[in-house]
């Protein structure tokens, strides 16, 4: 439990010392105490500075020590040979929690840093104080004011992060910013010199304000108890792992057949089938998974509902889903008498699945909320995606207004299906038709329906929802 | 922990050996719970032959030595054994093979076992990951396994869904569930022996890694027919 109070303090830390925070206000006003006032941290903040009297009209102090109140936490940015004494410093004033953003240590696969390294866990042996990194960027808490770039949002949201890469998350969390999703805790934690995955995965799986956690690892350290603290916590919150790094890990001479097959690849691959966690491959797929875990929420099975203008688009996105694990197939006869009646008779509609409903060349359809509903209550449908391409439509005068009166039509429809409906937005040719289009997209978004620039990202993001629902309905 | 197994372990590394004869490494398995070929150490020709008859023809003769871990390339496994001649003929070849190709090997004998019903290969494996510790592998053998690498893996402790899942995820899963004519493999009894394994392997840290290649799967039980045990 001490281990727990420590993390809050890292998260909302009432005072935070910056060590080496620059003597030059314009330097730091782009770094971490121009940072945390800008993005609105209210506690204390005393930069260290050996020879500054001030930095940004903030009192500075040669040393921790020298402050005569109380600090909670500290983020250590000057140079990594100069960490071991900051250090000893901390522990002396009391500090609980040390962020060390200096790079040049084990990361480097250098003597000099590997030394350096073993100095640190050396030191930090003796006190009672606990290292985020060093070599990377620290906490993003919107709630408190904390982060390590001014451009992400400041609203708090429920997915939090637990993230080896720090530059990662600069790409990231913006992208996902973009994509109405907020975050409640982000953690960037680098060479993992003490706290690792496992402890930032354990706080986030106990954390009330986070009900989705991402996560990031290339390697852990104690793998059997990260094995152990994500299968428990998916259960309850679904965990999206990307592991960074997986290649066939040939061990030189073994003598069984069983250790020469255990490349790890095929060891995380049991990892993600025991522990049931959402595998990505990459980071933009990070964010659709993220999309889809905040947004999409249970789905029932894998039979997929396609509602898709045009016959080639529907085959194609048939395709894809089939070969994504999941079904598309025909509505019962009821539901096909039903759509029948809606359909304006235009030659080769079809009324199968994939159904061809859509936005037609004068904005939405009358019909096809209706339409959405029907295919939602067939028996035979566990999820529907509608794909609307509205920019195939703007030489028939369809523009924002139809657009954002589409965006309207699936937001509404969206709260009385009977079953999740996900939407694809595709983005058209030019910037005019894409920027609404992305706005459309955005206004959805905000409003909770899952959301994609493509029929394959859908199906993707969509498919391993499904798995991830049976396995919680496994155990 | 069982007792017969700590004292298999503690003779080897006591004679400062990492590998389990095939013998003691069967003997570990039976008492783990798994049903293994009747193995048995001949230390003479004579000896061979008296247990060939005792276990019932035919059977086969495997070289027991802890430096020869893959014995059919040192020519030293003799198959399909009918009668005392064909024994004492299999010894002779055995022990010369042995002593040509691996002159400085520490021979403990012959291992004289009966011909196991043949049934589906299996290979059931287990290796120290060095990240999450002890992992079990299933695969088919023979070519599944050396060729396409058609195997499955599980951190340990595994669960019952776990063992399942191992089971059911390699592509060749179609025939364990009776392909052509073949019979239904029990698979029930195969998730038993994977959750026997697994406690095994978290009982025991001071091995490294096992194979039992092949068990022959049935459609009721399994049988280990050939098994290696490498401590650390």
């Amino acid at each position: 439990m001490v281990q727990d109070l420590n993390l809050n303090v890292a998260f909302d830390p009432k005072s935070i010392a910056v060590i080496g925070a620059s003597s030059d206000d314009n330097a730091e006003r782009k770094s971490w105490v121009g940072r945390l006032q800008e993005f609105g941290y209210t506690g204390k903040i005393y930069p260290i500075n050996l020879k500054a009297t001030m930095v940004l009209g903030l009192k500075a102090y040669p040393s921790v020590t020298a402050v005569p109140d109380p600090i909670d936490y500290a983020i250590i940015s000057i140079k990594s040979s100069l960490v071991p004494m900051a250090l000893r410093d901390c522990i002396a004033k009391g500090i609980k929690v040390v962020h060390i953003f200096a790079a040049g240590f084990a990361e480097t696969g250098m003597e000099e840093g590997k030394k350096l390294q073993q100095e640190v866990i050396s030191i930090i042996k003796e006190g009672k104080i606990r290292i985020i990194g060093p070599n990377c960027m620290g906490i993003y808490n919107p709630k408190t004011g904390l982060t390590f770039n001014v451009r992400f949002s400041r609203e708090s949201g429920e997915v939090g992060i637990v993230s080896q890469t720090g530059a990662g998350m600069m790409e990231l969390i913006p992208h996902a910013n973009a994509r109405g999703i907020r975050f409640s805790k982000v953690i960037s934690y680098g060479n993992a010199l003490d706290l690792n995955a496992s402890e930032f995965v354990e706080y986030l799986a106990n954390d009330k304000e986070t009900k989705y956690i991402f996560c990031y690892v290339e390697g852990v350290n104690d793998g059997f108890r990260f094995f152990n603290i994500v299968r428990d916590c998916n259960r309850t919150k679904p965990v999206i792992i990307l592991k960074g790094g997986l290649t066939e890990g040939g061990s030189g001479a073994v003598s069984s057949h069983t250790a020469s097959l255990a490349g790890s690849e095929l060891v995380w691959k049991a990892f993600f089938n025991q522990t049931g966690a959402i595998q990505v491959d990459t980071l933009n797929e990070a964010v659709e998974q993220i999309v889809a875990v905040e947004k999409l929420g249970e789905i029932k099975g894998r039979r997929i509902g396609i509602v898709a203008r045009g016959g080639g688009v529907g085959v194609v996105a048939t395709d894809t889903c089939e070969r994504a694990g999941l079904k598309v197939p025909a509505l019962t006869k009821e539901t096909r008498l039903e759509l029948a009646k809606i359909t304006p008779a235009e030659a080769g509609s079809s009324i199968r699945n994939p159904v061809e409903i859509g936005l037609g060349r004068f904005g939405v359809s009358e019909y096809y909320a209706k339409g959405l509903n029907l295919v939602a209550d067939d028996p035979n449908i566990d999820v529907v995606m509608a794909v609307l391409n509205p920019h195939v439509y703007t030489q028939e005068g369809v523009g924002a207004k139809e657009i954002d009166q589409s965006a309207q039509v699936l937001i509404d429809t969206a709260k009385t299906l009977s079953k999740p409906l996900v939407a694809v937005i595709t983005l058209g040719d030019s910037i005019d038709v894409i920027g609404m289009e992305l706005h459309a997209q955005e206004t959805m978004l905000k409003a909770g329906v899952p959301t994609f620039s493509t029929v394959e990202a859908a199906i993707l993001a969509i498919s391993k929802m499904a798995k991830y629902w049976e396995f919680r309905r496994s155990l | 922990m069982n007792n017969a197994i700590k004292q298999i372990i503690e003779k080897a590394k006591s004679e400062n050996r990492t590998a389990l004869t095939e013998i003691e490494a069967k003997q570990v398995f039976k008492e783990a719970g798994l049903q293994v070929t009747d193995t048995r150490l001949a230390v003479s020709k004579n000896d061979a032959i008296a247990m060939s008859k005792s276990i019932g023809y035919p059977v086969v003769l495997k070289i027991v030595s802890p430096e020869i871990i893959h014995k059919t390339e040192a020519n030293g496994v003799k198959l399909n054994l009918k009668t005392a001649e064909e024994v004492g003929k299999a010894w002779d070849e055995i022990m010369a093979s042995a002593k040509e190709k691996f002159p400085a090997a520490n021979i403990h004998g012959v291992a004289v076992q009966g011909m196991a019903k043949s049934g589906l290969e299996i290979i059931i494996g287990m290796t120290q990951d060095a990240q999450f510790g002890p992992v079990l592998m299933f695969g088919l053998g023979g070519i599944f396994v050396e060729v396409m690498k058609d195997v499955s893996f599980g951190i340990t402790p595994i669960t019952k869904r776990d063992a399942g899942e191992m089971i059911r995820s390699i592509k060749g899963y179609p025939l364990l569930n009776g392909f052509r004519g073949t019979p239904k493999i029990d698979v029930a009894n195969l998730e038993s022996w994977l959750l026997k394994l697994s406690d095994f392997a978290r009982t025991y840290p001071e091995i490294k890694e096992f194979d039992l290649n092949p068990v022959f799967a049935y459609a009721q039980g399994a049988m280990v027919v050939d098994a290696r045990i490498i401590l650390k």
